[in-house]
């Protein structure tokens, strides 16, 4: 089962995502400054099968995020 | 020698044990820098710090990313105020306003940003109407309400406070050092752009944390610039709240015994405890003619009694009190202009203000020293 990460801007919007869609299996990352081109960012780690009804959570609880990472952990 | 505290409303004290041991708690579990890293610690003090924001956002009406933690009441104020005018605007304040809303205003009118002028509060909501239509101009851009005085128990309007500043476009700042945790009051329903609270008094927590909740329109400006833990490479701070607001490494412990407190709160009821602290103020309010020349001022309903003495002053008295374990607060109370407004304004009063925690014992104890005092 291969993980997905939702890029978001803060700490507070990641927990407040994960606390709208507890069974999304999701926890906060850290992410590289790279990833975002801003500094430091947070993430939404979780079975990229879930990322489709965790983005609705998202944008029913009006959090902006960024890009979709894929292919974490093992296959 | 016992201790009777009566200075609740400088700051709650004794801290409830659920209070201490959420403090300690915190630094043993949670010892990490919310938001600033994902090691175990750090998650567990973010996740914290997110409880906390979630259940005081969902106690005072407001949404957690909107409800910001700071050093305190006095800097939640000072954010609100000087991080929400524009050059040019003009200030509204009530006449009861402490020092903590009067000087920074002062301070935007001496550096010519701001205009400011007060509006007469102490004549009951219909003639407080009448004064905040009065010094309207077409500059006003915000009222600020102290929501209960911290001299007296004048209680402000803010429901309907809130509804005039909505039916006339402007931003409304409540200062609710001396409500928080003893009447109801919510961002959402009072119509508050900005509620400002320690987290030290009515919500029982440790001194160091503050908080400033604010409406999902307002738009605040940082006092303060550092680290928020996001968007380093930013120069400016980031637009997103709470970080907007919280640079710097915030006082978990605190945070997290405001949070016990916030729940002790809620479980004993805001009815519960209003009705406690004014069944002692109507105790001690009765036995205080029989204990000598003594004369309350201003209204007497609520946890905040102030008083004088025909003859001594009320820092003598405050010190006698204070010889005999008893703790109140004398002076001006970093309120002048509200002494001003009461008449006080050459000594102050005699500050007693009550907890649910106080006992009938304790109020017989200050009517007997008061009354030593009086055949002083």
């Amino acid at each position: 089962m291969q993980d997905c990460i939702i890029t978001v801007k803060s700490r507070t919007a990641a927990e407040r995502g994960r606390r709208s869609y507890p069974q999304s299996g999701a926890t906060v990352v850290s992410l590289d400054p790279g990833v975002t081109r801003h500094g430091c960012s947070f993430g939404l780690r979780l079975p990229c099968r879930n990322v489709g009804r965790m983005k609705a959570e998202l944008d029913r609880m009006g959090i902006p995020y960024g890009e979709v990472i894929g292919g974490y952990g093992a296959g | 020698m016992s201790i009777v505290y009566l200075d609740h409303a400088a700051t709650a004290w004794p801290k409830p044990e659920p209070v201490l041991r959420a403090a300690v708690e915190a630094m043993r579990r949670a010892g990490g820098n919310p938001g600033r890293g994902a090691h175990p610690l750090s998650d567990a003090a973010a996740e914290l710090l997110y409880t906390a924001r979630e259940e005081a956002a969902d106690f005072f009406g407001g949404t957690p990313e909107r409800t910001v933690f700071t050093p305190g009441a006095t800097y939640s104020l000072n954010t609100a105020i000087r991080g929400m005018v524009k050059p040019g605007d003009h200030i509204l304040y009530d006449n009861f306003a402490h020092n903590a809303v009067l000087r920074p205003v002062l301070a935007l009118k001496k550096a010519g940003i701001c205009t400011a002028d007060p509006y007469d509060a102490s004549r009951g909501d219909e003639a407080l109407f009448a004064s905040l239509e009065k010094a309207l101009t077409p500059r006003t851009r915000m009222v600020i309400a102290t929501h209960r005085s911290n001299v007296c128990p004048r209680c402000l309007p803010v429901r309907e406070i809130g509804r005039f500043c909505r039916e006339h476009g402007l931003l409304f700042v409540a200062d609710a050092a001396q409500s928080a945790g003893h009447d109801p009051i919510s961002v959402e329903e009072d119509g508050i752009d900005a509620l400002c609270m320690p987290g030290h008094k009515g919500l029982l927590g440790l001194p160091g944390c503050g908080l400033l909740l604010l409406s999902r329109e307002a738009r605040c400006d940082p006092l303060i610039y550092g680290g928020a833990g996001i968007l380093s490479e930013e120069p400016g701070m980031p637009e997103e709240l709470p970080e907007r607001l919280e640079p710097g490494t915030l006082p978990l412990a605190s945070i997290a015994s405001v949070l016990a407190g916030i729940r002790l709160v809620r479980r004993l009821g805001l009815d519960e405890i209003r009705e406690r602290e004014e069944k002692l103020s109507r105790l001690f309010v009765s036995g205080l003619g029989k204990a000598g020349r003594y004369r309350t001022v201003g209204d007497t309903r609520g946890s905040v009694v102030s008083l004088l003495h025909e003859r001594l002053s009320p820092a003598w008295i405050g010190a006698l009190l204070g010889e005999r374990g008893i703790c109140v607060r004398t002076g001006f109370h970093c309120a002048p202009l509200a002494h001003k407004t009461l008449g006080t304004a050459e000594n102050g009063t005699v500050r007693v203000s009550f907890s649910f925690s106080n006992t009938a014992e304790d109020i017989e104890r200050i009517l007997n020293v008061l009354k030593e005092i009086d055949e002083f």
